[in-house]
């Protein structure tokens, strides 16, 4: 037989070689495989999307402060008379000039809002100073989001009021309200002011000379004792938000004393518990000025389990053969000495492998929270049930053997309820969005595995950060 | 068996039985295979776990072209050299202490090797020889694939080939079943 020959009865003995194969169990991986890879592109699109929304909702809330919405460029309203307008202090010192009474606004041209980064073309705002009633083409106030700046000139009494604010949503009531809360700021009445050729491009030229106004200086100088009125009917407010951290959970490992499995000692040896996941979204309802306030969401965690495998031993194998052969002296004689040969193997085993428990939980707790400026700390205490525990991953089963976790039903699929503490710092970059880190401990009185032979209770501690919104 | 590609289109729409039966109708072939490129059952059976699971995911991709036979072939082999590079698993032979006689090489002894001697003595070469021996001779790749697949050179895919080549006949050599075989 040539040389090609033996390979080609290499290629013919390997490839016609059949072994029998366990098909339910790679049909199980396979569905398992199947099932995990569905759910990544989700868990992938939910955190996308729930950053995206994060940040879209920081952004939005931190437009710049001359945002304006106002009557429409070109419109040439004259005829205005505004009575008797009410400053009024908000506490970071934004200044709006309410009017508490707009009789006489007559408009020739439609007023329609425009956003202030379109706002380049002029804005001809002309009130003149006169006593009118009231006709149907008056400028509502709510018609009117904020108007800054009038040219000093246009004043044509001998005070000067240069400017007034509007904020969005004010109605009759919300003005009465702050005429009665800050009445100290209210001007004198049958105070007329004018204005002429207003445009944007003063506005910030007028906001200067009002922050310059005796009345307006003032104004800057209210104690913090003043509290700003809440236009707000609502005594109820939310949060969402998402937190996102890293764990390390704590094994409590312990083997059936009735239990002589050489795996599960080598396990409790070996097996190391690495850092963990936490990802959760909450909600969180909250009374006005209530310190206290409860709090829940959905959590994720994710805790990994790695075993390095070390074994090393000898391995002897017996085979049959011809231990020696003489050849006799005259050379027509071959002796044979068939016996044992034992050939002796050093095996080194060296392999790492890991499984992950997955829960999924339903967190509920209280929080206690004590602002200071725009920081806040908070304690939370609370309950987790847990919903759905699943693992994943090979587990050190016995000698050399990995096992699927899953095929070896190895833990509950239930954990039960689980306590913790959280301490939290969070910073409110605005009325509705803050950022924040937590502490937290977690004590699970369950008990996780599902065999008899050994028990694996967890503790679990860690931090994460978070960002959310309030509503 | 039905005929393949009918199996190939009911599993490429989901239908598990289908899938189950080309699992059994592929996995045995499969399980050596693995075996003999990971050295181990436990990652052979990993390997053959990753091949399936592959194989349904990109069944898809399957245009036809060639026999299903090698291309399932392929994907074992890759999943296998996967599972080899995830794996820190190591299987060292670093002493062997039989006496034997050395008879000498006759071509027609081979043909009175089977299966478990053959891979006794292929597993005797050095990785790299017996991984390029494999995938040449047994599953018939040429050099520029082994070289892809074990990210060598077409080159030295070539000279490992050659060099397997005169090992294993030392190899064979050396062998006491081979003496025996001579002797009897």
């Amino acid at each position: 037989m040539s040389y090609k020959n033996f390979e080609r009865y290499i290629k013919d003995t390997f490839t016609s070689k059949e072994e029998a194969i366990d098909v339910d169990g790679i049909m199980a991986a396979v569905d398992a495989s199947r099932n995990s890879t569905s759910r990544k592109p989700f868990f992938v699109l939910g955190l996308v999307f729930i950053f995206a929304c994060s940040m879209s909702i920081y952004y939005l809330n931190n437009e710049p402060a001359t945002s304006i919405n106002l009557v429409e460029s070109d419109s040439d309203i004259s005829d205005n008379i505004i009575h008797n307008s009410t400053i009024s202090h908000q506490k970071e010192s934004a200044i709006d000039v309410i009017e508490n009474e707009v009789e006489h606004l007559s408009v020739h041209n439609k007023a329609v809002e425009t956003p202030s980064s379109n706002f380049q073309s002029k804005l001809n705002f002309n009130a003149i100073v006169e006593s009118k009633s009231s006709n149907d083409n008056a400028l509502k106030i709510n018609d009117l989001t904020e108007i800054s700046e009038t040219k000093p000139s246009a004043f044509q009494h001998d005070y000067q009021y240069p400017t007034r604010i509007i904020h969005d949503n004010f109605d009759e009531t919300d003005i009465l309200n702050t005429k009665e809360t800050i009445n100290n700021v209210t001007f004198a009445k049958d105070q007329v002011i004018a204005y002429k050729s207003l445009n944007t491009k003063s506005i910030k030229h007028t906001l200067n000379s009002l922050i310059n106004t005796p009345e307006t200086q003032n104004i800057l100088s209210l104690p913090n004792s003043v509290e700003c009125p809440n236009f707000g009917s609502n005594p109820w407010m939310f949060e969402v938000g998402t937190i996102l951290g890293v764990s390390d959970p704590i094994k409590r490992f312990s083997i059936n004393p009735q239990e002589l499995n050489p795996a599960l000692t080598s396990r409790a040896d070996n097996e190391k518990s690495l850092e963990g996941l936490d990802l959760e979204f909450f909600l969180s309802a909250k009374r006005m000025r209530w310190p206290v306030f409860v709090k829940s969401g959905i959590a994720y965690s994710r805790w990994t389990e790695r075993m390095n495998l070390n074994r090393d031993f000898t391995e002897i194998d017996t085979v049959q053969g011809i231990v020696s052969a003489t050849v006799s002296q005259t050379g027509d004689t071959l002796t044979y000495i068939y016996g044992d040969i034992y050939i002796e193997k050093d095996i080194q085993i060296r392999r790492r492998v890991h499984y992950y428990i997955n829960r999924l939980n339903i967190p509920l707790s209280v929080v206690y929270e004590h602002e200071f400026g725009q920081n806040a700390i908070q304690a939370e205490l609370g309950a987790s049930f847990n919903i759905r525990t699943f693992s994943a991953g090979s587990i050190y089963s016995s000698e050399d053997t990995f096992t699927n976790v899953n095929l070896g039903n190895f833990f509950n699929s239930l954990t039960g309820v689980s306590y913790f503490s959280k301490l939290h710092y969070r910073r409110y970059f605005n009325e509705h969005v803050f950022l924040g880190g937590i502490a937290h401990f977690h004590y699970l009185p369950a008990e996780f595995s599902s065999q008899t032979s050994f028990s694996q209770k967890y503790l679990n501690y860690g931090v994460s950060i978070y960002s959310g919104y309030r509503f | 068996m039905k005929n393949i590609d009918e199996i190939i289109k009911r599993c490429l729409k989901g239908d598990r039985k289908s899938q189950t039966q080309l699992v059994a109708h592929f996995g045995p072939k499969l399980l050596p295979l693995c075996k003999r490129y990971t050295k181990d059952a436990h990652l052979a059976q990993d390997a053959l776990q990753d091949t399936f699971i592959n194989v349904f995911r990109y069944l898809a991709n399957f245009k036809g072209k060639g026999v299903f036979d090698a291309w399932i072939r392929r994907i074992a082999v890759n999943c296998s050299l996967n599972v080899i590079k995830k794996s820190t698993f190591h299987y060292h032979s670093i002493s062997d202490n039989g006496e034997y006689i050395l008879p000498s090489v006759d071509a027609e002894i081979y043909e009175s090797l089977d299966y478990e001697d053959l891979l006794e003595i292929l597993q005797e070469l050095p990785p790299i020889y017996y991984m390029v021996f494999n995938m040449y001779v047994i599953e018939g790749f040429d050099h520029k694939e082994i070289g892809e697949m074990l990210n060598i050179g077409e080159s030295t895919s070539r000279s490992n080939l050659s060099r397997a080549r005169k090992k294993l006949v030392d190899i064979l050599k050396k062998k006491p079943h081979f003496s025996k075989n001579l002797a009897v």
